[in-house]
């Protein structure tokens, strides 16, 4: 199936992406000494901010250059059913329809808040299928952006300017949230505004790269060269990181599967293992005697 | 609503639902996404004025367990014939295909010996079209 | 008044325990209403017939002169198809015509258009050309009929090739009488069938108000609608506010282009909805006048009385009826229509019971229009003007609606606009959540719909189903085919460039119509203008 995937069969990078959703450990393993080196774009920002149309201009542009790209669009899944409305390639009409573009969506599935268990596994798959750029898209802050940080080889956060508390977030010192600040949208509220805020309190916390500030509106595709300039700009700079990022990255693969093998038995065996603490047992033994079993 | 029968982290069953061709009429389709989304399924809602390469496409990139089709426009035959076309193409024997929106009796059972599952008309219940994605679909164990 | 309250108290006091009961919208209804329900001034909120602010009625003796208009919807196949059909009606009766048309038509596309494939003259007729619209009225003169169309993202284009057609038959702009549904914001929240993006899509419905007013005094340029609003799952509140919302939009924007209220008002239309819970509708049509009287005059402070006036036609609801047991539609539709009727409605249509189906057979489209001359000739509601009024129940429930719909009217106020809630999704929230909220209801057994889920029977129905045969879109690519190739392309080329120079700045009526003049189809120009203009992606919102 890797080799099918490899060989350029789209049916069948769908079915692998499936079997790693499935929890296929095997796969991810074959596709360690797959990679390739493609360039992993992380967009993240709130819903409404215009990530999907300023993937999508992006997209169309590497396109363009004869590169092919993968999207992976990550929604949260419903907490009370499980289920989930995966709604963003519908957001992207145009690139949808290119042959050289590749758009999967991620649920979250049981995974509180963040990526997913699988998503560089994901990542993997397309890098080892030919695709030389791949966007994660996600939504929202906090948590999802340190993930991010682990995976992406630089992330761009979207905003717009009427709406949101990022800069709030960014202030208490959730820092380094992004490497490129975009305000989308620009044409429709105080964008100068935000723009100065932000500039504000990125100076004060630069560690070598000053993130940059962009002003764009995606729709009429202004600013969207500014944008891939700047992407451009921060990976030339950054590309002897790579042996960092590949560990990082790493690093990151081993933690997912590390909780998705515990948070599976977890959600089996919980009950039980109130059970036991109820009657009696200490909370030391009850975790060691969870942890072993992991072992099994 | 979780059905306990689920595996957390278990990939869903993933459903497209999708308006194929001109008509706009997307009340239907989107109160059946929202649905299931409710009872557990992964749900792609494609948005209106899909063509049928435009969906089959979709639900390859998806790995979609089942496509369903929503048209009031009259338009149903040609539609369905194309998606069934393109899906025999793309080697799709085993995804489901159920359809639902104005659709004659008369047409439904054409639509049944084309290769679609299932047509779900006006009046329709969700639990109905769920049960019978669950009972149906190959994301069986 | 005191010895009310005090029967009310005994009243209540010993009354059984009982459910309790809400409209469609939520509304909850009393189990009686009496004299203390009602407060106000007679004068001041109903006033007479025909006076200000018009809820009784616009008419001071509405149907005792005048019944209101049957107009029965029809349009299928291509354009010589149609003209039968057409042809058959008006020998039937008929004093109106309204035309339908197909999807590719309705996005402004031509019948040959790749899009276009399996869905041309199903839902209605296939217009592509001039020579298309001359087709569809050969030997039906314009000058002496009236002729309303459905048509929204394209309809400037349709109207520019009726005139013309108009004019070949020697019939002089000034002499139309006619609609265009014209109403592209609601396509935005709700039908679906918009093109370009709202501001420029907005400016275009403007420069045909304006158009209208200097040229086609007996023309109505926009049916304000309701409708789809409605059926896209709005309760009857949403309905009221989103439509009065997007009228005074209309409004706003034809005043900031220059024009004066009275040159315009008075030939603004409105096209309701009318469901199945009955007195809910009726307080809806008299909120409605009442409220857009009271807008346009404290706004706008027109000199003539007929700029405040809501004038509307009414079609029964489609989706409150049921593909289960379709006769019993026969009686939904009956309900529907007395409550427009009650509502003082100018013109309805009446679904025929096959309505869940397909497009109507005849026998059904007869039974349609006999029920509107039934409810006209024999059952004496016509007799009298706003019969209901003084209910209690009903003049209560007419100031609730109206009193929600402010409410709407003012959020929509503070958030900026029609245009801004659009684009942030609001309305679109709106309707979905009522429309997934209403399904629950239907599956919880909450809201009963008979035949569905109850009273459910399984007997199969057997009414029959209108086909529509392939051959006609044969016929309409080879004439299409021709037409392209029999016209002098660098003059239309010409005349499209200058449209879409004109296209923000100037009134693009005259533009469009010298194009159609050159031959022009309307996938061509629809295209210049999409190509200026751009395409609109609608946000999807569950």
């Amino acid at each position: 199936m890797i080799e099918e995937a490899i060989s350029g069969d789209r049916k069948a990078l769908s079915r692998l992406m499936t079997e790693i959703e499935l929890g296929n450990e095997k796969i991810t393993e074959n596709l360690l000494g797959k990679i390739r080196g493609a360039t992993v774009i992380g967009i993240t920002g709130y819903t409404g901010s215009g990530k999907s149309t300023i993937i999508s201009k992006l997209a169309l542009r590497l396109i363009n250059k004869g590169k092919r790209v993968g999207i992976l669009c990550v929604d949260p899944s419903s907490p009370a059913s499980g289920g989930s409305l995966l709604g963003d390639r519908i957001r992207m009409p145009e690139l949808s329809r290119q042959p050289q573009a590749f758009i999967r969506s991620i649920p979250t599935g049981g995974k509180r808040g963040g990526l997913g268990y699988f998503v560089i596994d994901l990542i993997n798959a397309m890098d080892a299928a030919g695709y030389d750029y791949i966007f994660l898209e996600t939504v929202g802050a906090g948590q999802d952006e340190t993930e991010i940080r682990n995976i992406a080889d630089v992330v761009v956060m979207v905003m717009v300017p009427n709406l949101g508390d990022e800069v709030q977030v960014i202030k208490a010192g959730i820092m380094e949230v992004a490497d490129i600040f975009v305000i989308n949208k620009a044409d429709t509220g105080p964008a100068d505004e935000k723009e100065r805020e932000l500039l504000l309190i990125l100076n004060r916390d630069s560690t070598g790269w000053v993130p940059q500030v962009l002003k764009t509106a995606a729709i009429n595709d202004a600013g969207m060269d500014e944008l891939m300039a700047a992407i451009d700009g921060y990976l030339l700079l950054h590309g002897g990181n790579q042996r960092a990022k590949i560990a990082a990255r790493l690093k990151q693969l081993v933690r997912y599967h590390v909780e998705y093998r515990l948070d599976r038995l977890m959600s089996q065996e919980l009950d039980s293992k109130v059970n036991e603490l109820l009657s009696g047992k200490s909370l030391n033994e009850v975790v060691l005697q969870t942890l072993g079993e992991l072992a099994k | 609503m979780r059905d306990p029968a689920d595996n957390f982290a278990e990939r869903k069953i993933r459903v497209i639902i999708a308006k194929p061709g001109l008509d706009g009429h997307d009340r239907g389709a989107k109160v059946l996404a929202r649905s299931l989304m409710e009872r557990g399924f992964d749900v792609v809602y494609t948005g209106i004025r899909q063509t049928p390469e435009d969906i089959v496409r979709a639900a390859v990139e998806e790995d979609a367990d089942v496509i369903g089709l929503s048209v009031l426009s009259g338009s149903h035959m040609y539609q369905f014939r194309k998606v069934v076309q393109l899906m025999k193409k793309n080697g799709m024997h085993d995804v489901l295909l159920i359809g639902g929106g104005i659709i004659p009796d008369s047409d439904k059972s054409k639509l049944i010996k084309m290769g679609v599952s299932a047509v779900f008309g006006p009046g329709s219940s969700i639990d109905e079209i769920s049960t019978f994605i669950r009972e149906k679909s190959r994301r069986l164990k | 008044m005191s010895e009310i309250r005090d029967g009310l108290k005994r009243w209540e006091n010993s009354k059984p325990n009982e459910m309790e009961r809400f409209t469609r919208s939520g509304i909850q209804v009393k189990a009686v209403y009496t004299p203390l329900d009602v407060g106000g001034d007679y004068m001041k909120s109903l006033g007479f017939p025909g006076e200000y602010p018009f809820t009784r009625g616009i008419h001071p003796t509405m149907y005792r002169t005048r019944l209101w208009t049957i107009r029965e919807f029809s349009g299928y196949g291509d354009a010589i198809e149609t003209n039968m059909r057409l042809k058959y009606l008006l020998g039937q009766g008929e004093t109106g015509l309204s035309i339908a048309f197909d999807y590719p038509t309705l996005l402004g596309m031509d019948s040959d258009d790749q899009l276009a494939r399996g869905e041309f003259g199903r839902a209605g007729v296939g217009i592509s050309t001039l020579e298309d619209m001359k087709l569809m009225f050969e030997g039906i003169p314009l000058k002496n009929i009236s002729t309303s169309m459905t048509i929204n993202g394209p309809a400037a284009v349709i109207w520019a090739f009726y005139i013309l057609a108009a004019e070949s038959q020697g019939a002089a702009p000034w002499e139309l009488r006619g609609t265009i549904q014209n109403d592209i914001l609601k396509e935005y929240m709700a039908q679906k069938s918009f093109i370009f993006p709202p501001e420029q899509s907005l400016k275009l419905v403007v420069d045909t108000i304006e158009y209208s007013s200097k040229y086609l005094p007996q023309w109505n340029p926009i049916s304000i609608s309701g409708y789809h609003i409605r059926e896209a799952g709005a309760n009857a509140v949403q309905e009221l506010a989103f439509t009065l919302a997007n009228g005074l939009t209309y409004v706003e924007e034809s005043i900031k282009r220059g024009l004066n209220i009275d040159d315009f008002a008075p030939r603004l239309s409105f096209f309701f909805d009318s469901s199945i819970y009955f007195f809910e509708e009726i307080a809806k049509f008299r909120a409605a006048r009442r409220i857009w009287a009271k807008e346009i005059k404290s706004r706008y402070n027109p000199k003539k009385e007929r700029s405040m006036w809501m004038r509307f036609h009414t079609q029964t609801s489609g989706v409150s009826l049921t593909a289960q047991q379709p006769e019993n539609n026969i009686i939904r539709t009956t309900i529907e229509a007395m409550a427009a009727v009650l509502g003082g409605t100018q013109s309805l249509h009446t679904n025929a019971m096959d309505e869940a189906w397909a497009l109507p057979t005849e026998l059904a489209a007869t039974i349609a229009l006999r029920t509107q001359q039934i409810i006209a000739t024999e059952s004496g509601i016509a007799d009298t003007v706003d019969p209901l009024g003084g209910s209690y129940y009903l003049e209560w429930l007419t100031d609730e609606m109206e009193r929600q719909a402010y409410q709407y009217l003012d959020k929509i106020n503070s958030m900026g606009g029609v245009v801004k809630g659009i684009r942030n999704g609001f309305f679109q929230r709106e309707i979905a959540e009522s429309s997934y909220k209403y399904q629950r209801e239907v599956e919880e057994r909450k809201r009963v719909i008979v035949g569905v889920n109850a009273y459910n029977d399984n007997r199969a129905s057997k009414i029959p189903i209108l086909k529509v045969s392939g051959r006609y879109e044969r016929r309409q690519l080879k004439r299409l085919a021709e037409y392209r190739k029999n016209r002098d392309f660098h003059d239309v080329s010409e005349k499209l460039g200058k449209m879409q120079k004109a296209s923000m700045d100037e009134n693009l009526m005259p533009y469009i119509i010298e194009a159609a003049r050159a031959g022009a189809t309307l996938g061509e120009i629809i295209r210049a203008l999409k190509d200026a203009w751009g395409e609109y992606v609608e946000p999807v919102i569950f």
